[in-house]
């Protein structure tokens, strides 16, 4: 497909990003105190979604000639494209302000000129919190949504992959912010609690796995949708499909999380997590790379 | 309002556009945009199909079919299209070279044209001082500027001057001379009923006008019967597609004989008038029945009788193609000479839907003249190739000669060895098999030239690789085109030579006067030669150029049998008819009426090759152009599933192709358009010049597995009658 | 720009595809990539071959013009847009170059041009159209198998064809309505 490693990062960042507002906002209901899984889940969104935004404006063929022209994506209120483009412009800001309203100051130098912004922000930490909630999980649905509109690739066009999209990045979210509220936590030598998290996360990961099988039982039901699954089942996909997406990134994940929860092994679950987000990225790389047209005409 | 997709040039385009809409160029002058439109004539295959070239700031941007052409109707094939990919082609030879490495590695040092030309007269010289003129030997693809080249060889003294011809349609040139007297002969497709192809595939070996014909003919209802043991476009453009076992046409068509004959399904009126030798015919035929017939081709004898009885119902207006390449079996001879008996017993002679004499300016009493020489010098020597001589190859045109006499010569000395070669727009390498064995006569000759506009196969062999601008540079002799009625075509220069590239008429006529023969070239420029050819005419090249091309005013596309069934019609045979019986040929020691030889069958373990051509390359000249390259950068070996699956070969695979020692490799198609005892691949490729940077080292190469075999009789290459092994690599 | 045709109704074009006349011959192919300036790589028009499961005729494919076109729906600037005479267009200055319409053209008619840095396809050759010229590929057609149809043209020839359903779309069930139609023979 014509989209490329820049749009698999872009989804996938974006993903994260609102996978890890989701997970400090679950974080924030455990107690009164701000935890370091709440605070890194807020703080990784924004820069995440960011870049994300970053690589898929560097992928437009006018991106960097006649960055201008983007003022155009907000035009056709008909095209995903479009909805995207309002998501994210709202949800990168959103996601920066809501990580000001719960973080702690930064060194005087940098929290200067942003000081009268988080006493704003922290005023309307109520708002930005559902505001972040609601624009997370559109930027997460919409990224799948983004691949499942057109007509032209069957396996793409279930309504099965915007959700499993958005399964995978509260995943992918959940482990960014997890992983890195644990450094935090180690940093700040505050305690940590994996075994909570990693219940979550099993019943995160099992559900995924459910629907990356019912995705592709049901794309598999037209020629070109079929010719997808063979790819990513058995053909040239099939080693980095199984290795990397359904053990590293599923499999393994829920038997580390198990044990975690079972004998709160923390060295465990941190590699589980590298499993995830390894294989979040393999699922949107493998997505686009699987993705065999409705009807093979002569190559344009 | 810009729109993308329309290109930047959406202001300008419909200027230039209209223009074309509405040729002759001269009336577009007068349109306020910057585009010239310039007729001219195409040479991205032999057919010279008329074209306007659209020029824009010294830039061509388009080729387009001269609507003005009733017979292409403003159509041109992709190659015509993509001429302009030729002219930009970064590949091409832009100025001339002087070989410093070793024969074949493609190393030259780039020299002025004066050194060129002094490098070739000085060896030239020395080696007509030690051998004599004849040991100059000269090939080329017949072209419009073929005149410069032959000026030069017969200048220079020596009869040996070839054209390729011998590996293309010599077989069916000299069958249609000894038959008919002349190969002057066209078919009139568009209003033919019914077409019988013997493995003339139209639709790949494209030539414009005749293609569209036959969709013309199809589309009204007219029906195509076609022979081939391939599934090609042909196959699918056609009403009947037969698949006769290779080699086996001429049962076919002698079965057809028999019918007609048998079932009294022929013209008895035109074959008594215009025709000598029906009775041997009739018992030439005798035994070869629909039934003896279908054990040869495996075509039911059914089909066979119903083809017949279509072709004889639907005379006069039903033709039996007499192809173009015939450089195929070891029967093809007796094949040709069977179809043109097929068109008799059809009647179909000169009238419309059947086939017709060519009208020349000649039978309109004057002919394009030429610029003035002296006589050349009387020819001592004979042929090395024994073209037109007795005991030899008396029925070869010594204009044409046989190609494949080069190496022969060069390395076995006999009759004498050829010392000097110079190949115009003709690469020996490509056309002439067994490629190994002419590389060694390469490395054997003291000078051999190229002069075309790539560094071909040959032309890194070559001393000397003289770069040729492409047909769109250069303004060439007007050519004859003529049809039913007479027509000629005016090929003019649209842009200027890019690089240090020069047109023929000025390489001869420079290389000439190094040579110490300039006073055969004693003309200024080409202009000036057009002005003498159309002198006769009272037309000037100004006028000529408006429309490119002109017939005579009182000339009227003419059917000499059309009202008159026994209107006279002069053949230029011994006996003045159609021969369907050849006394020339009896003298000569050949058959002289018709008689089968089967084609030996593939040894046990080895497949018959073939091979044919696609629409979108010509020869092995092509290949290399850019978009021409993208649109078919290779060929592959078409298998059938059963003996593939016996040799373990799926599509796609790497396979090698063995015969007599020699190999080559490239990629299995598997496919059940082909008969299980055949393979088939499109010819062309396996080219070995460095400077064919595309293309080189791409595909199979027939050629370097191919045995010289020639036809006895019309000294045509034998092209189908080798056997290889197919092996999985 | 003329949009009108002689009785002043508005212009309604189609291409009409006879695959009984196409020998397969790719001169339409390069007549396009030439008069377009298509970059290297890409084609506006290619032949798809017939094929044993498939198709028994060439198929000449390019832009289907749809009526109901994916393309023009995703594409998030409106840069791509449906012509009142049915030629689908981009407008180069309006297009980021997001390649949203190449991934949701279900026909596969459009390319990258990576040198303009925005998608790129069959126009129908527009310009010349509104010239009154035909497009590239019909004016080089060897099997005269080509011809551009004007549906708003009671008297066109080609229209008919389209009108009794002797010309047909590719792919119906896909829902965009094509303004390709193909004769396809017995």
């Amino acid at each position: 497909m014509v989209w490329g490693w820049q749009i698999a990062w872009y989804l996938f960042l974006g993903g994260l990003g609102a996978g890890a507002t989701v997970t400090s906002l679950l974080a924030s209901r455990a107690g009164p105190r701000v935890g370091t899984i709440e605070r890194a889940g807020a703080t990784l969104a924004g820069p995440a979604v960011a870049l994300g935004t970053a690589l898929l404006v560097f992928d437009l063929g006018m991106g960097r000639r006649e960055p201008w022209r983007l003022v155009y994506l907000y035009l056709n209120w008909g095209s995903p494209m479009t909805w995207g483009t309002w998501i994210l412009t709202l949800f990168i800001p959103v996601a920066l302000l809501h990580a000001l309203s719960i973080t702690g100051p930064l060194p005087p130098r940098w929290e200067r000129p942003v000081a009268p912004v988080r006493r704003a922000a922290v005023r309307a930490r109520g708002t930005l919190k559902v505001m972040a909630g609601v624009l997370a999980v559109s930027t997460a649905i919409y990224t799948g949504v983004l691949l499942s509109a057109p007509p032209s690739f069957p396996l793409l066009g279930s309504w099965l992959l915007p959700v499993l999209f958005l399964l995978s990045a509260l995943s992918t979210g959940m482990s960014a912010a997890v992983v890195s509220g644990y450094v935090l936590a180690r940093h700040e030598k505050a305690e940590f609690d994996l075994c909570s998290w990693s219940r979550i996360h099993i019943g995160l990961v099992v559900m995924e796995l459910v629907v990356l099988f019912a995705w592709l039982t049901v794309g598999a039901a037209s020629q070109a949708g079929g010719d997808s699954v063979q790819l990513l089942v058995s053909g040239s996909l099939a080693p980095v499909f199984w290795v990397v997406v359904v053990f590293g990134g599923l499999i393994a994940p829920v038997i580390a999380h198990i044990a975690t929860a079972t004998n709160g092994n923390s060295q465990v679950a941190l590699a589980g997590e590298a499993g995830v987000l390894a294989g979040g990225l393999a699922l949107r790389y493998l997505v686009l790379l699987a993705a065999v047209p409705v009807i093979i005409g002569p190559a344009l | 309002m810009q729109v993308a997709a329309a290109g930047t040039a959406v202001a300008a385009l419909p200027v230039g556009v209209r223009e074309l809409a509405h040729p002759p160029a001269a009336e577009a002058a007068q349109s306020p945009g910057t585009d010239k439109v310039v007729t001219s004539v195409c040479e991205m295959c032999t057919v010279r199909c008329p074209i306007l070239v659209r020029v824009r700031d010294g830039k061509v941007v388009r080729i387009q079919g001269n609507p003005r052409e009733k017979s292409t109707q403003g159509a041109i094939c992709a190659r015509g299209n993509a001429g302009i990919s030729l002219l930009e082609d970064p590949d091409r030879v832009r100025t001339p070279l002087i070989r410093v490495g070793k024969r074949g590695e493609g190393t030259f040092r780039k020299a002025t044209w004066e050194e060129a030309y002094r490098y070739i007269a000085d060896r030239l010289n020395v080696i007509r001082g030690s051998y004599g003129p004849e040991a100059l030997g000269v090939g080329r693809r017949p072209s419009a500027g073929d005149a410069f080249l032959l000026t030069f060889a017969k200048a220079f003294g020596t009869p040996n001057i070839f054209s390729h011809e011998s590996s293309c349609p010599l077989g069916r040139n000299v069958a249609m001379e000894v038959t008919l007297g002349t190969s002057g002969v066209a078919i009139d497709y568009s209003k033919v009923d019914y077409l019988v192809s013997f493995g003339r595939n139209h639709m790949e070996t494209l030539a414009v006008p005749q293609a569209q014909g036959i969709v013309v003919g199809l589309s009204r209802g007219a029906r195509l019967v076609y022979l081939d043991p391939r599934r090609s476009p042909t196959s699918t453009a056609a009403t009947t597609w037969l698949q006769p076992l290779p080699g086996t046409d001429l049962a076919f068509a002698l079965a057809m004989l028999q019918v007609m004959i048998a079932e009294n399904l022929y013209d008895q009126a035109f074959v008594k008038r215009y025709t000598m030798g029906f009775e041997q015919l009739a018992a030439a035929v005798l035994t070869y029945t629909p039934e003896w017939a279908a054990t040869e081709t495996g075509i039911p004898a059914g089909t066979i009788r119903q083809v017949a009885r279509d072709f004889g119902t639907a005379r006069p207006r039903s033709v039996a193609d007499f192809g173009w390449f015939t450089s195929t079996y070891l029967n093809d001879f007796q094949l040709r000479r069977a179809i043109l008996a097929l068109n008799a017993l059809a009647g179909n002679l000169e009238v419309p839907g059947g086939m017709f004499l060519l009208k020349g300016l000649k039978g309109y009493g004057t002919e394009l003249g030429d610029w003035k020489k002296p006589a050349f010098p009387a020819v001592k020597a004979g042929r090395v190739d024994g073209a037109g001589v007795a005991g030899r190859f008396p029925l070869v045109p010594v204009k044409d000669g046989l190609c494949q006499a080069l190496p022969e010569s060069v390395l076995t000395g006999k009759p004498y060895p050829l010392k000097a070669y110079i190949a115009h727009r003709f690469d020996p390498l490509a056309a002439i098999p067994d490629q190994p064995r002419t590389i060694e006569a390469f490395k054997k000759l003291d000078l051999l030239v190229s002069v075309d506009v790539y560094m071909s196969d040959t032309g890194a062999y070559a001393d000397v690789i003289l770069p040729e601008c492409t047909y769109l540079e250069r303004t060439d002799p007007v050519m004859e085109a003529s049809g039913l009625a007479p027509k000629i075509r005016y090929r003019q220069q649209a842009v200027p030579p890019q690089g240090n590239t020069r047109p023929s008429w000025q390489i001869y006529k420079e290389l000439a006067e190094a040579t110490g023969l300039g006073e055969y070239f004693a003309y200024r420029d080409i202009d000036e030669i057009v002005t003498a050819q159309l002198a006769p005419f009272g037309l000037t090249a100004a006028k000529l150029a408006e429309s490119g091309q002109w017939t005579p005013p009182t000339a009227k596309p003419t059917y000499l049998r059309k009202t008159d069934p026994t209107a006279p019609v002069k053949l230029k045979t011994a006996s003045g008819k159609i021969e369907l019986y050849s006394a020339e040929l009896a003298k000569m020691g050949f058959e002289p009426a018709l008689a089968y030889t089967a084609p030996p069958a593939p040894p046990e373990g080895t497949f018959r090759m073939i091979q044919g051509k696609c629409a979108v390359h010509t020869n092995s000249a092509t290949q290399n152009i850019p978009v021409l390259h993208e649109l078919r950068p290779s060929n592959e070996l078409w298998i059938h599933p059963v003996p593939a699956g016996r040799l373990g070969i799926k599509d796609g695979d790497s396979v090698i192709v063995r015969t007599a020692g020699r190999e080559q490799r490239g990629l299995a198609k598997v496919t059940r358009d082909i008969l299980e005892g055949t393979v088939f691949t499109y010819h062309g490729w396996g080219r070995t010049s460095p400077g064919l940077t595309r293309v080189k080292g791409k595909g199979i190469g027939f050629n370097a597995l191919m045995p010289v075999i020639t036809d006895p009789v019309s000294g045509s290459l034998v092209m189908r009658e080798t056997f290889v092994e197919v092996v999985k690599s | 720009m003329s949009t009108l045709t002689k009785s002043g109704a508005r212009h309604q074009y189609a291409l009409v595809v006879d695959t009984t006349r196409c020998i397969g011959c790719e001169a339409c192919s390069v007549a396009c990539r030439v008069e377009n300036e298509v970059p290297d790589g890409h084609w506006r028009s290619r032949i798809a071959p017939p094929t044993s499961g498939g198709s028994k005729a060439p198929l000449k494919w390019s832009c289907m013009h749809c009526a109901d076109a994916p393309c023009v729906q995703v594409c998030p600037t409106k840069a791509t847009y449906r012509r009142t005479d049915g030629i689908v267009v981009i407008v180069a200055d309006k297009c980021v170059g997001c390649k949203y319409c190449i991934v949701a053209c279900p026909y596969g008619a459009r390319y990258f041009d990576d040198k303009k840095g925005i998608p790129d396809k069959c126009d129908l050759c527009a310009g010349m159209l509104d010239a009154g010229l035909k497009p590239a590929c019909v004016q080089t057609c060897v099997g005269r198998a080509l011809a551009v149809a004007d549906l708003a043209d009671p008297h066109d020839k080609d229209a008919a064809r389209i009108r009794s359903g002797e010309a047909r779309p590719l792919h119906p069930e896909l829902g965009t309505k094509p303004s390709v139609y193909y004769v396809v023979g017995e």
